[in-house]
């Protein structure tokens, strides 16, 4: 049985439909990328998948469970956890404090709270600005604040919404490293990303979202030769 | 600047007046305001010049039929505070509605009810609209 | 907290334990005890409005829960020792009642409902004949340990000392536990908080009753220090707002805050009220409203930011 079901997730904004009986399944253990071009409704499937947001129909299975009508917290405590497209620090609490909010999830004190979260700072890169404050973090800083706060609660499904954006290319190796290792650890992974070279190392399976639908799934090599992703990215081919 | 070698300097040029929209957009987010060449803290203090000429006139207005003492203030800035929260914070169509429909209340109160209960009225009312509508009637945010 | 600052707040508790052992002019004790109460309200109402960052502006409808409860019961001879901690619960229930609808309003619109609740609160007591009306209730004049009623003033000051301490220590307390980080998380930013399983409505609820609660017991001490409460002293819109200066002017969401500024406020108000304040000139309240301004101006964040700076010199 998949660990993630998504079955005919359909969201409506009025006239607009954002995702349209988006259906897929993520196995556990699986690296799986969704990509598409902008505004092809991916940050909505997160938040649809997440509870921030309700899908119009459809239904989303947890390991079994249904997620849809869930609060947010409650999808969280059951292990499935997402990151942000704009990273959403504390930014008035240290960046200790701010990974710590992760780990009181599952640790059993404020005590075993830090330990972890020191933890996850070193695995991270983070280990010397534990006590810097979060919001003075750099962009490349505060999403891998936002990487190791979900880290620390120790989660069994990761969505990442475009971890690799704004990095330089050493970062961008590290990042590809870092998501490695905590797939190796056991975490199934579903990335929202646009940049290829990431997407391309650790995905096992792609997923093609193109206005609200999906119109390819399979291995890497499959999707950039697929027809239809190429038309949407790049259009119909013109006659010279 | 072109470097004058006779002659005065030219005089500095006059300040940019704030683009359309300035209020709004401090408002919204002060720091991009700034980032866009806004001048937050120079609009602040029109706004709070504005509003306070606005009262200013009222209170002038009122002394036709209210007495003057000197916390008279107090009286009216509370239920003022309750007219915009009501109407919702960003709405003036809103603040205006409900400071109307704050008289009306106080004075139906203490018609029908009685006067000892005029202002709780209007407090009662403000809490019911915040249970259906937690951004007051019009509110943005 | 470092150790300078854990060495100077025990000199601070030392002194004040031995304050009324050296000074025994009942108007000196007056001033500390009245500070001694601001900070723990300024204290109890950071919970909310400093960790949690929701702004109430009607946190004295819970006090005047906690006075009338403690004297109602004091009617029926049910000793303050009991009352106080009961008039503290009833402050915490009627939160809990009051919460759930507020709690999920934004910030500018939370600090209305709860004017708007001390508002209503006041009007229905004072038609409440039965809880004194607009006359109000008082304590009968005893020596009674028991009843926690004295003639002189002096055992007061030492309840309003152990209450204090109690306050600080709770405070403390639960800033350091995982509802401090949880309250400054739903501040920080709600949404991301709950992404990572924090249950906000709990502990949002959980910030407002207990900051109640801590209120209400205040509000039974406040009943039987001064003797008599009116739904005018009791539900006083100024009183509120001086718990909200003391905790902001201090340094909103620390632990020291609201002492500090307690320390400021307080003895400013009530010395400049004896020194100035017969003559009719307004002078005291001029020099209060000076004191706001100046702090506002350069300790934006609060009296606490002064031993912060100093701190960060060193450093």
């Amino acid at each position: 049985m998949a660990l993630l079901d998504v079955r005919q997730l359909t969201r409506r904004f009025g006239g607009v439909v954002a995702n349209r009986d988006v259906t897929f399944g993520v196995d556990a253990g699986e690296i799986v990328a969704i990509i598409g071009p902008n505004g092809a409704g991916k940050t909505t499937l997160f938040n649809c998948l997440a509870g921030h947001d309700a899908p119009t129909s459809g239904s989303v299975r947890f390991d079994g469970a249904e997620l849809v009508g869930r609060t947010p917290e409650a999808i969280a405590t059951l292990g499935l956890m997402r990151t942000f497209q704009v990273p959403r620090s504390f930014a008035a609490m240290t960046v200790q404090e701010n990974v710590m909010v992760g780990a009181l999830l599952r640790q059993p004190g404020v005590a075993a709270a830090a330990r972890e979260a020191r933890r996850v700072l070193e695995a991270v890169g983070l280990g010397d600005r534990g006590m810097a404050r979060a919001g003075a973090l750099s962009v490349a800083g505060q999403k891998r604040l936002e990487l190791a706060r979900v880290l620390a609660t120790s989660p069994r499904l990761l969505l990442l919404d475009e971890v690799a954006g704004g990095l330089n290319p050493t970062e961008t190796l590290e990042l590809v490293e870092m998501l490695r290792g905590i797939h190796a650890r056991g975490v199934t992974l579903v990335i929202v990303e646009h940049v290829l070279e990431v997407v391309m190392r650790l995905a096992h399976r792609i997923l093609v979202l193109d206005f609200g639908q999906l119109i390819a799934s399979g291995t890497p090599e499959e999707v950039v030769r697929h027809p239809a992703v190429i038309e949407a990215y790049l259009g119909r081919k013109r006659r010279a | 600047m072109r470097a004058n070698l006779t002659g005065p300097d030219p005089p500095p040029p006059l300040p940019e007046p704030d683009p359309p929209g300035a209020l709004q957009a401090v408002a919204e987010d002060r720091q991009a305001a700034s980032l866009v060449g806004i001048a937050s803290d120079r609009v602040n203090a029109q706004v709070w010049m504005l509003g306070s000429a606005m009262v200013g006139l009222a209170g002038a207005l009122l002394t036709t039929f209210f007495y003057v003492f000197p916390s008279v203030g107090a009286v009216f800035g509370l239920l003022s505070f309750v007219a915009v929260a009501m109407g919702g914070f960003g709405s003036l169509p809103g603040a205006f509605l409900s400071g109307i429909l704050i008289g009306v209340i106080e004075a139906m109160t203490g018609y029908l009810i009685a006067p000892a209960f005029k202002t709780a009225s209007v407090f009662v009312a403000f809490l019911l609209v915040l249970w259906y509508r937690p951004r007051g009637l019009f509110g943005r945010w | 907290m470092s150790r300078t600052g854990a060495a100077v707040l025990a000199l601070a508790v030392v002194l004040l334990a031995a304050f009324p052992l050296v000074v025994g002019d009942p108007f000196y004790q007056q001033v500390v005890v009245m500070m001694l109460m601001y900070g723990a309200l300024g204290a109890a109402w950071n919970l909310v409005g400093g960790f949690l960052g929701r702004v109430s502006f009607g946190h004295a409808v819970f006090l005047g829960l906690g006075a009338y409860t403690t004297l109602l019961l004091l009617r029926t001879h049910v000793t303050p020792w009991l009352g106080i901690p009961v008039g503290g619960l009833v402050a915490a229930a009627i939160a809990f009642v009051v919460g759930r609808p507020t709690l999920r309003l934004s910030g500018h619109y939370f600090a209305m409902a709860t004017l708007a609740l001390l508002a209503v609160t006041h009007v229905l007591v004072v038609n409440w004949s039965w809880a004194g009306g607009a006359v109000g209730l008082e304590a009968p004049i005893a020596n009674n340990a028991w009843l926690l009623l004295f003639r002189s003033r002096a055992p007061y000051y030492w309840i309003a000392f152990v209450l204090a301490l109690f306050t600080l220590c709770a405070t403390f307390a639960l800033a350091r536990a995982k509802a401090g980080y949880y309250w400054r998380a739903i501040n920080g930013d709600e949404a991301a908080a709950r992404s990572l399983g924090v249950p906000a409505d709990r502990y949002k609820m959980l910030a407002f009753a207990l900051s109640a609660a801590l209120t209400g017991v205040w509000g039974g001490f406040y009943s039987i220090y001064i003797g008599f409460i009116d739904p005018d002293s009791a539900f006083n819109l100024t009183l509120s707002i001086q718990i909200v200066l003391v905790a902001i002017l201090g340094g909103v969401g620390t632990i020291i805050g609201p002492w500090l500024g307690a320390a400021l406020l307080i003895p400013l108000a009530e010395g400049t009220r004896i020194a100035m304040g017969g003559s009719g000139s307004g002078l005291d309240l001029l020099l209060y409203g000076l004191a706001i301004i100046l702090v506002s101006l350069f300790l934006p964040s609060g009296l606490v930011t002064l031993r912060l700076r100093r701190g960060a010199a060193r450093r």
